[in-house]
């Protein structure tokens, strides 16, 4: 059903736009786009807690993407 | 398989996302592989929600104990609208995990920054149509009546029948619908704002006991603080009869003790209580100018903190960053904005008590300043030097107004005349005496003059520039007020000008730099066409002239005027002439013969003939010659100078004189000649030898007596010359005039300290006229022994001459008196 999938899609959108605004309340530097894959990636059974290691692995090799991130 | 593309594939994306890394760099693979394999180890391990939900009520609750109540309700309002899927624990897990100090660097202005994702409203299609409404109507496929829809069959609408739109009525008038119009436009408050407050002013007007503490926000009591500090009415400070601000109720606040919050609100007691004085006083009426404009100075003062206290207050109404509540705070700021106000506030109430109420008492509160703005200068506290030096300075600037017209016109104050350091001491005191008598200082019970500490060194200075002015305007010497321009004078007085001195010479103190100031700009008062007191004494009173005169008139400076003055008084009193002492005669023979020198206005001589007890009208005319009182009318502004229009000392200078010359005369006359003896000389003998012999003493001691009175005048009127010349004003020249005037009596032995001496001298020149007698009458019997007590008194007086003269000149060291008892005690060595 279209509408329902509009619908459906819209309510992901503000999902996706409240746990951002969450996002950047808690200071975690991520960024909406980075924030959807994370999403998505729970939904796809990634647990959180390896998931935040990784982001958290990922940003200490990378020190010079720091700056972008918000960091 | 298909899930673990997925996965790998968002775990790209996150990798791309994240370090910016593209896969055509060398280290994409390794990082990417690394990823996923960091992903696929950890499990396929659930949170807990309510561990996931305790833990964000924490966070809310710990925003909210650090005063981030605005947070905490966004961070509360958000979760509250996250829908109950099964994956909001885990993404909220994933979310605690990552976050980074969110109670220091969390603000709500990160939100404004973020933009939702617009989605465009999704397209009509015909699916949608025909699924809302499915074309199965007959009706639907009919032919359509031509003309149905044709415009021109339409009835024309009628605006009132449509509903009003917003966009209407805001640019059209309805008829009589102003009201509507004005609603569109009324912002409606919102009441729910002013909750706090009205729960806190309900709270606080109950009536409590003194065991009753309510709890109150810091933030409210910070409001109450603020409204205290303005002077406003509050809850918990109250202000008593005399201004003093007191704690008025008792209450906690969460985050300190109550004897901390007692200390704290008693020390914005203490500061609300000078401010409240401060303002009083800035009301208070006053007479006195120059203290209006320090309560002035003081009332700009106190708008400073009024501007400071709104900018703080607005801190806390309007926060524009993350603000701290503190209560500590703001007493360290409310401190150091006041501390200048505070400072001057004790300066007055000091100030007020040492007076007792007092209002008119000199001009304490200004000396207080003065001395205040010394000491903050040498402790370096610049805010505390600019507050004081600023009040100061505007009653400075003040009090320096009828000081200014004092000394550019010579006029005294019309108001406020008991504050003004001179008055008019006697209004119609003589021409002549209009310098010394006319005005005179104001001193206060310590003899100090009655002006400001800051204005003592220049009391005498602006005394004489004002006595100079009003002394010219006599003379027909009208001051040039236009001259001086006195608003950029008085300006000159000002912090710029200080602030711009301290700033090239900051090592000066502040009082060296007053009076540096002070100095400038009476010097400036005196504009550069201004005639001068010294100019108008010397070129067109002529002075100079008039002492020239004096000494020509009385003191026989002509020789030969005065011999021809003398000869023929002399002959007249010797025939017996009964018109000697017509006073029009005198007048006339002294204004041809003394009065024709050519610094002489004869017309100002006129010579009277004393008749009295101590100047009988019989005896040796020597005693005669006393009686003649020559008099000089010198010009009022001479007078001035003189101190005196009868000039004793040159009256007396010229009595003596007369005598001298009459005994001169006397003995160089020819009645000394023996051929007029006839023979009865041979029988004289003795008498005659005796006679002969004291005759020409008297003839050495008359000469060394004029030599000495030669010298003398001429000596000290050289030296009145130069000095009136270079002498700068009135009363510099009164002084010459007075030293001169002493020197000449002492000198002339005409002083009361030496009148023995004078009666000795004169007891001796009478002598001559005695020797007259006895030469006309020469005999051998009786001669002799009169003439030879007529020598021993010559001796004897001589002697005592002598003497005399030694020890006055060793006492007094005059070098004239000096040489005259040397050459005096020649004849007695």
């Amino acid at each position: 059903m279209p509408a329902a999938d509009d619908s459906k899609r819209k309510a992901a959108r503000e999902t996706i736009d409240i746990l951002h605004e969450i996002s950047t309340l808690l200071n975690t530097h991520l960024d909406r786009q980075s924030l959807s894959y994370c999403v998505s990636l729970i939904e796809n059974g990634v647990n959180p807690e390896a998931l935040a290691n990784v982001i958290k692995d990922l940003r200490q090799h990378n020190p010079q993407q720091r700056s972008d991130n918000g960091l | 398989m298909a899930h673990a593309a997925i996965v790998g594939e968002l775990a790209t994306n996150l990798v791309r996302c994240l370090t910016g890394v593209t896969r055509d760099d060398s280290t994409f693979g390794g990082t990417r592989d690394r990823t996923i394999k960091g992903l696929r180890e950890g499990g396929r391990g659930r949170v807990n929600p309510f561990e996931i939900r305790d833990r964000c009520a924490g966070l809310v609750e710990k925003f909210g104990v650090l005063n981030r109540d605005d947070v905490a309700e966004a961070l509360q309002s958000r979760l509250d609208s996250l829908p109950e899927t099964r994956w909001i624990p885990d993404i909220l897990s994933l979310l605690l995990q990552l976050s980074d100090r969110p109670l220091e660097s969390a603000s709500l202005s990160d939100l404004d920054g973020l933009k939702r994702v617009f989605s465009p409203p999704t397209e009509l299609s015909w699916e949608d149509i025909v699924a809302d409404d499915p074309l199965t109507d007959q009706d639907v496929w009919g032919e359509v009546e031509r003309g149905y829809h044709s415009s021109g069959d339409e009835e024309a609408l009628d605006g009132s029948d449509s509903e009003p739109t917003t966009s209407t009525q805001a640019t059209s008038f309805a008829d009589d619908d102003f009201a509507a119009l004005a609603r569109l436009h009324i912002v409606k408050p919102d009441a729910t704002l002013l909750g706090d407050v009205r729960t806190v002013r309900e709270t606080l007007s109950r009536p409590r006991d003194n065991t009753d503490a309510p709890t109150m926000s810091e933030l409210n009591l910070i409001r109450e603080t603020i409204s205290m500090l303005r002077g406003l009415p509050t809850y918990l400070f109250s202000v008593g009869s005399g201004g003093v601000v007191s704690i008025s109720s008792t209450l906690c606040i969460a985050t300190a003790s109550k004897p901390m919050l007692y200390h704290v609100r008693s020390n914005f007691a203490e500061i609300g209580s000078q401010l409240v004085f401060l303002r009083h006083w800035t009301q208070r009426k006053r007479s006195e100018a120059y203290v209006q404009s320090i309560q002035a100075a003081v009332q700009s003062t106190t708008g400073t903190i009024d501007l400071n206290i709104g900018r703080l207050e607005q801190r806390f109404i309007k926060p524009s960053d993350s603000c701290v509540v503190s209560l500590i705070d703001v007493r360290i700021e409310v401190e150091d904005f006041t501390r200048a106000a505070m400072h001057l506030s004790s300066i007055i109430v000091a100030n007020d008590r040492a007076s007792n109420g007092n209002e008119s008492a000199s001009f304490a509160l200004l000396d207080a300043l003065y001395e205040e703005a010394c000491i903050a200068d040498m402790a370096g506290d610049k805010h505390l030097f600019d507050a004081i030096a600023g009040a100061l300075l505007a009653g400075v600037r003040t009090y320096l107004r009828p000081v200014l017209s004092w000394t550019i016109s010579g006029d005294l104050p019309k108001q406020d005349t008991d504050a003004f350091f001179v008055r008019l001491d006697e209004e119609d005191c003589p021409l002549g005496e209009i310098w010394h008598k006319r005005f005179a200082l104001r001193l206060e019970t310590n003899e100090r003059a009655c002006a400001p500490e800051a204005i003592q060194p220049f009391i005498q200075q602006l005394y004489a520039a004002g006595k100079e002015k009003a002394f010219l305007k006599l003379n027909g010497f009208e001051a040039d007020e236009s001259a001086v321009d006195v608003v950029s004078l008085i300006a000159r007085l000002s912090m710029a000008t200080v602030t711009e001195r301290l700033t090239t010479n900051s090592l000066m103190p502040f009082n060296e730099l007053l009076r540096e100031l002070l100095q400038d700009y009476f010097a400036d008062t005196r504009s550069p066409n201004t005639t001068t007191l010294r100019t108008v004494m010397l070129e067109h009173v002529d002075l100079l002239r008039h002492t020239r005169a004096l000494d020509d008139v009385f003191l026989g400076h002509d020789g030969m005027s005065l011999q021809a003055f003398t000869g023929s008084l002399f002959s007249l009193l010797q025939r017996g002439s009964s018109n000697w002492h017509d006073k029009f005669f005198l007048t006339r023979l002294v204004q041809s013969t003394l009065g024709a020198a050519p610094s002489v206005h004869g017309h100002c001589i006129n010579v009277s003939v004393l008749t009295d007890d101590n100047h009988p009208a019989r005896g040796p005319i020597s005693r005669q010659l006393a009686r003649i009182k020559l008099a000089y009318a010198v010009p009022w502004t001479v007078q001035n100078v003189t101190r005196s229009a009868d000039l004793p000392t040159y009256s007396a200078a010229f009595s003596l004189l007369l005598q001298i010359e009459y005994a001169a005369y006397v003995l160089s006359s020819q009645t000394f000649d023996l051929r007029k003896l006839g023979f009865g000389w041979r029988s004289a003998g003795p008498a005659l030898q005796e006679t002969l012999s004291l005759r020409e003493r008297l003839i050495w001691f008359i000469g060394i007596i004029r030599s000495h009175y030669g010298t003398v005048v001429t000596t000290h009127a050289n030296g009145l010359q130069g000095a009136l010349e270079s002498a700068d004003g009135i009363d510099s020249m009164a002084e010459i005039w007075a030293t001169h005037d002493k020197h000449l009596r002492l000198c002339l032995l005409l002083a009361s300290n030496v009148a023995p001496l004078m009666d000795a001298v004169k007891h001796i020149l009478r002598l001559s006229e005695n020797l007259e007698d006895a030469w006309l009458s020469l005999d051998q019997s009786t001669s002799l022994p009169a003439v030879t007590r007529m020598a021993a008194e010559f001796d004897k007086n001589l002697a005592f001459v002598a003497a005399g003269l030694r020890s006055v000149s060793r006492a007094g060291g005059e070098t004239a008196l000096e040489a005259l008892a040397e050459r005096l005690q020649w004849n007695a060595g």
